[in-house]
């Protein structure tokens, strides 16, 4: 891996996309937050389609599911039958703990499935967690 | 001389008299007035005239004798058919009586009896009876259809004609019993749900005579038929949003209400050496005020899911979801060294999750309001006719009668939180859960000596 991880974070509520970005700023590991607000920009990114055309392949994707235009689900769909994207996890962090959710989400193959907690020291351990084992632990693909 | 004296002692008498009177006659004559005396057949004329006269006293006699006969027949065959006729009028006399008393009968039916013939169509049969209902069912008096063939056609419906017809007749032939349903215009104009049952009348040889029938006006029970399925689908359409409601309010207060939170602790995180005591204790206030709210919602969320929930019922072993139960309390039950006990449990018919709730709200709750002692738990089951009688009787603080309904609503508590903390929605999922399984639950308590919840809970299918 090169130095520094790609993270992209999918999240269209301004509130979380700072707790995440302040979570990441503890991390050991050096790595770049990028952000999309909703599917559609998210694919843009993905794609490196215009205003796009220079962004870095994210090794993890974090991905909420309500956005608006097009929504979490709809946007695991296309990552995971695009054959170019499907290899990279795709880490749904969402306020649902709906048991729907989860089947429906981990039948579009989603890597994981992580419920965001109120309280803000336990989100903290999340990251650290995530980190700990989509960056660290596990071998991500080379492409 | 002697033959008129024959003459009449025949025509009186008959055949018996009439020759008594020819052999006195021969006798009389020959004695007494013909010499000479008690010689009969003294010449051969004589004889010549005897014979012709015994001849003819026996023709006249036997002639007559059956004359005598005949009056006798006739007499007696007159007397038979007076009496034979006066019988048979009795007879008639005695079936229009009865007919009239059945026409009676019939014509008190709330319904139109009728009689049709001449044809195993319903549609082309002529009424041979209406009863007199009809008038009031629908306007029309019987002769409407005495007079017009046609007459049910002109008042059924249109759309229901042919159907109505084809069903009448096939119930005909196969003398079938299903009703047949079609609608009709009253003299009014208004329209009748109308239904027939009909029959058929047969011969001693059950060959079909004519078909027979009532015709009900089905007309309210349609309507209330119909009242009924629009109220229903009202009622769950209605029951349907609130589901849906419920459940949406839930789910997204949760996501400002971690706002809210997270950043009250970012800002204590960050911020902690600027923010003197006060400041700190107002965060923590906040922060509680909002952890609360968050646990209101997530029962209010389990709470809507219980009622949202559809999936089917299957066999759940009781004891295995007590286990289950115990072991998800395991830390609880080693904190006060509860002691609880079981005895076997059968199997019924539900959704194990939601059993699973069930026994775990009741269970944490006997826990939770333990009294000094040790807390002592049992469960137990009783069967019933139709249903198992589940108790959980704990040792604890015990519960007032006068609470007794209302600890079952939502969010409904008795003690304030620093006593016992809780939301006071558990006996309100536990209720809906047992009602969702079509069981009833219910409490006796005597306060500081302990509480025992019973419920019900349907058989297994085919237990």
């Amino acid at each position: 891996m090169m130095d520094g991880v790609e993270i992209l974070l999918v999240e269209d509520n301004p509130g979380d996309i700072r707790l995440t970005q302040e979570a990441f700023k503890d991390s050991k590991l050096n790595n770049n937050l990028s952000v999309a607000k909703d599917g559609v920009e998210a694919l843009a990114y993905l794609r490196r389609e215009a205003p796009y055309e220079n962004a870095p392949r994210p090794d993890i994707i974090l991905l909420d599911l309500n956005l608006p235009r097009m929504d979490g689900r709809e946007l695991l769909a296309i990552i995971k039958e695009d054959a170019a994207l499907k290899r990279i996890p795709v880490v749904i962090l969402t306020t649902s703990d709906d048991e729907k959710d989860v089947l429906a989400t981990y039948n579009l193959h989603a890597n994981c499935y992580i419920t965001k907690p109120v309280d803000l020291y336990r989100f903290g351990e999340i990251v650290k967690n995530i980190e700990g084992f989509w960056l660290q632990i596990v071998k991500l693909p080379p492409e | 001389m002697a033959i008129a004296a024959v003459s009449l002692s025949a025509w009186f008498g008959g055949l018996g008299p009439g020759i008594a009177c020819a052999a006195l006659s021969i006798i009389g004559l020959d004695f007494f007035l013909i010499a000479p005396r008690y010689e009969f057949f003294s010449r051969p004329s004589d004889l010549l005239l005897f014979l012709i006269f015994s001849l003819l006293a026996f023709l006249i006699s036997s002639l007559t004798e059956s004359r005598i006969r005949s009056e006798i027949d006739l007499h007696e065959k007159t007397v038979e058919l007076k009496t034979a006729l006066a019988e048979r009028i009795e007879l008639t006399n005695q079936i229009l009586q009865d007919r009239r008393e059945f026409e009676m009968i019939l014509n008190t039916l709330p319904g139109i009896v009728y009689e049709g013939v001449g044809s195993e169509n319903a549609g082309e049969q002529r009424m041979a009876f209406i009863s007199s209902y009809a008038t009031e069912m629908l306007g029309y008096p019987p002769e409407s259809w005495y007079k017009d063939e046609n007459f049910w056609q002109k008042i059924t419906h249109p759309d229901d004609w042919e159907d109505a017809v084809a069903k009448a007749s096939l119930t005909y032939r196969q003398q079938l019993k299903t009703p047949v349903s079609f609608r009709c215009f009253t003299k009014d104009g208004e329209v009748r749900h109308l239904e027939s049952y009909n029959g058929v009348i047969t011969n001693e040889r059950g060959e079909r005579l004519r078909q027979c029938g009532v015709v009900m006006d089905a007309t309210s029970r349609k309507e209330a038929e119909l009242e009924l399925t629009r109220y229903a689908e009202q009622l769950n359409r209605s029951n349907e949003e609130l589901e849906q409601f419920a459940y949406v309010a839930s789910h997204d207060l949760q996501e400002p209400l971690r706002m809210v939170i997270s950043y009250l602790q970012l800002i204590e995180r960050r911020y902690k050496s600027s923010l003197d005591d006060d400041g700190i204790e107002f965060i923590e206030f906040a922060v509680d005020g909002a952890n609360r709210m968050k646990a209101l919602i997530n029962d209010l969320l389990e709470y809507s899911r219980v009622q949202r929930n559809h999936d089917e019922f299957e066999p759940v072993a009781l004891d295995e979801a007590v286990q289950t139960v115990l072991h998800n309390l395991e830390r609880s039950i080693e904190n006060c060294d509860a002691q609880i006990t079981y005895d076997k449990l059968p199997e019924i018919s539900g959704n194990r999750r939601q059993i699973e709730q069930l026994l775990q709200n009741l269970l944490s709750n006997a826990i939770k309001f333990r009294g000094e002692n040790r807390p002592e738990i049992q469960i137990s089951a009783v069967r019933q006719e139709k249903s198992w009688l589940f108790a959980v009787a704990d040792n604890g603080i015990g519960i007032e009668s006068q609470y007794m309904e209302r600890i079952f609503t939502i969010f409904q508590r008795l003690h304030t939180r620093d006593q016992y903390p809780g939301t006071g929605i558990g006996l309100a999922i536990c209720k809906k859960i047992v009602e969702k399984h079509g069981g009833a639950i219910w409490l006796e308590s005597t306060p500081g000596e302990g509480t025992t919840f019973y419920f019900t809970l349907p058989f297994a299918p085919g237990f």
